[in-house]
C-alpha cells in the first residue's frame, strides 16, 4: 500500500479512485506514564511518554486507513494528510484521511 | 495518451475505526486488572509497612508522635491522680513484668458506655469506663489490658496508621482523592485490611492469654470480655458482618483462646475479683464533668 501526501505518484498513473478513506484513534497513556510527565513538567524537557504515545497513535491510525483502502480495492492512498484533537485531559485524537486510489 | 482516471465512489463494509468489542466486556476487563493491581499494591505496601514498622522504637514513635494529640488530652491530665486511673496503671505495670512490651505505657479512662479499650501511637492505651461496668473479676479486666499491651509489643498500632496511609495514597494516587473508581474499588481493600487486622487481634489474644498465665499462673477470665460482648450483641458480626469486622467475632475468640489454653496445658481456676475501687457507677463521676 502506497501513502503520499501529494496528489500524484511519480512514475505511477491512477487508474481508480474510491474516494475518502480515514483512520482515527484516541489513546491515553497509563497513570505511571502520566505522573511521570508530571514530574516532567516540574525540570521541563521532552516527554518521551507522550512522543510515544502520539507515534503510536499515528501508527494504528494509518494502519487503520490503509485497512478501509484494502476493503476498497484500491493499492494506494494519496493527498494524505493528519489531524489532531484533544478528546479529553490525557487523551488526544489523531486522524489520518485521504484518497484511495489504484496506481499502475 | 492515457484514458482519465475511472471515480467508483465505494464504503468499506467494515469500519476498523470502531471497536466491535462489547463495552461491558471491556469494563469487567480493566475494572479486574485496576482492580487485581491496587490489591497486589497493598499487599506489598502493607509487606513493607511491616518491615519498618519493625525499625521504630518506642523512643523514636515517642517523638514522632508527640505533637499528636489525643482527643480528650486536657481530660487525662486532670485525672492523673484519680484512683481508678492509678490502679488501672498499677495493674498494667505489673503486667508489663509478663509480657515485656518495652514501651512506657500509659493508661487513661475515658467517659463512655461502650465497653472497650484503644492502644494509642506514643503509648497511651485508654480506657472506655463501660469496660468498668461490664468486667467483672481483675482477670478479665487484666486480659484486656495485657490484649492492648500486646498490639504495642507486636507495632500493630504503627502498622495499622502505616497500611491505612499507604491504601488512602495509594487510591488517591491512581485514581483521584474521592473519585468514584475508588468508591468502586474500596470494598476489596476493606475486606483485605479488615482479614489482616483479624490476624493481629488474634495474635494479640494470644500473647494477652500467655501473659495472663505468667501473671495469675492460671487463665481464668480471659474469655470473660468475649462473652459479655457475646451476651450483649447476639446478632452483631455474624455471618458476612464478622467477615467485614476487624475483631474475630466473640465467639470464634472465645474457642481460639479455649483451644490455645488447652494446648498449652493453660490451667483455668477461679477469679479474683474487680479491684473495689475499679467497681461502682461513673455515671456522675468528676472524670464525666471534667472539662
Amino acid at each position: 500500500m502506497l501513502l503520499t501526501n501529494t496528489e500524484e505518484i511519480p512514475g505511477k498513473r491512477i487508474t481508480t479512485c474510491y474516494g475518502v478513506v480515514s483512520g482515527s484513534t484516541v489513546r491515553a497513556k497509563h497513570a505511571g506514564r502520566d505522573i511521570m510527565a508530571g514530574l516532567k513538567n516540574i525540570f521541563g524537557g521532552e516527554l518521551k511518554g507522550y512522543t510515544e504515545l502520539l507515534q503510536e497513535s499515528r501508527d494504528e491510525a494509518i494502519k487503520r486507513m490503509k485497512a478501509q483502502a484494502r476493503q476498497l480495492g484500491a493499492n494506494a492512498v494519496v493527498n494524505v494528510r493528519f489531524s489532531t484533537s484533544s478528546v479529553a485531559a490525557g487523551a488526544a485524537e489523531i486522524y489520518v484521511y485521504g484518497t484511495a486510489v489504484t496506481v499502475e | 495518451m492515457h484514458p482519465s482516471p475511472e471515480y467508483r465512489p465505494g464504503l468499506p463494509e467494515q469500519n476498523d475505526n470502531v471497536s466491535h468489542d462489547h463495552p461491558l466486556k471491556e469494563f469487567a476487563v480493566l475494572l479486574s486488572g485496576v482492580t487485581a493491581f491496587i490489591l497486589l499494591a497493598a499487599w506489598s505496601l502493607g509487606l513493607l509497612v511491616d518491615w519498618a514498622a519493625g525499625f521504630i522504637s518506642p523512643e523514636m514513635e515517642a517523638v514522632m508522635f508527640s505533637s499528636m494529640q489525643v482527643s480528650g488530652a486536657a481530660v487525662f491530665d486532670k485525672q492523673k491522680d484519680d484512683p481508678r486511673r492509678v490502679e488501672l496503671q498499677r495493674l498494667m505495670d505489673e503486667l508489663g513484668r509478663c509480657n515485656e512490651v518495652g514501651y512506657p505505657l500509659q493508661v487513661n479512662m475515658a467517659p463512655s458506655k461502650d465497653a472497650n479499650a484503644f492502644a494509642f501511637p506514643g503509648g497511651r492505651i485508654v480506657v472506655l469506663e463501660g469496660l468498668l461496668d461490664t468486667i467483672r473479676s481483675e482477670n478479665g479486666l487484666s486480659f484486656v489490658l495485657a490484649h492492648e499491651m500486646a498490639h504495642y509489643k507486636h507495632r500493630d498500632h504503627l502498622r495499622g496508621m502505616g497500611r491505612g496511609l499507604v491504601f488512602t495514597a495509594l487510591s488517591a494516587l491512581l485514581t483521584g482523592a474521592g473519585s468514584d473508581i475508588t468508591q468502586l474499588i474500596a470494598p476489596a481493600l476493606g475486606i483485605g485490611q479488615a482479614r489482616y487486622s483479624q490476624e493481629r487481634e488474634a495474635l494479640a489474644d494470644k500473647l494477652a492469654l500467655e501473659t495472663l498465665h505468667c501473671f495469675y499462673e492460671h487463665v481464668g477470665g480471659a474469655t470473660e470480655f468475649f462473652e459479655a460482648m457475646q451476651e450483649e450483641s447476639e446478632e452483631q458480626g455474624r455471618g458476612l458482618g464478622g467477615y467485614f469486622a476487624s475483631h474475630p467475632e466473640a465467639v470464634q475468640r472465645i474457642d481460639a483462646l479455649r483451644r490455645l489454653a488447652s494446648v498449652s496445658g493453660f490451667a483455668e481456676r477461679e477469679t479474683a475479683p474487680l479491684p473495689t475501687v475499679l467497681k461502682g457507677e461513673h455515671i456522675g463521676s468528676p472524670l464525666r464533668h471534667s472539662k
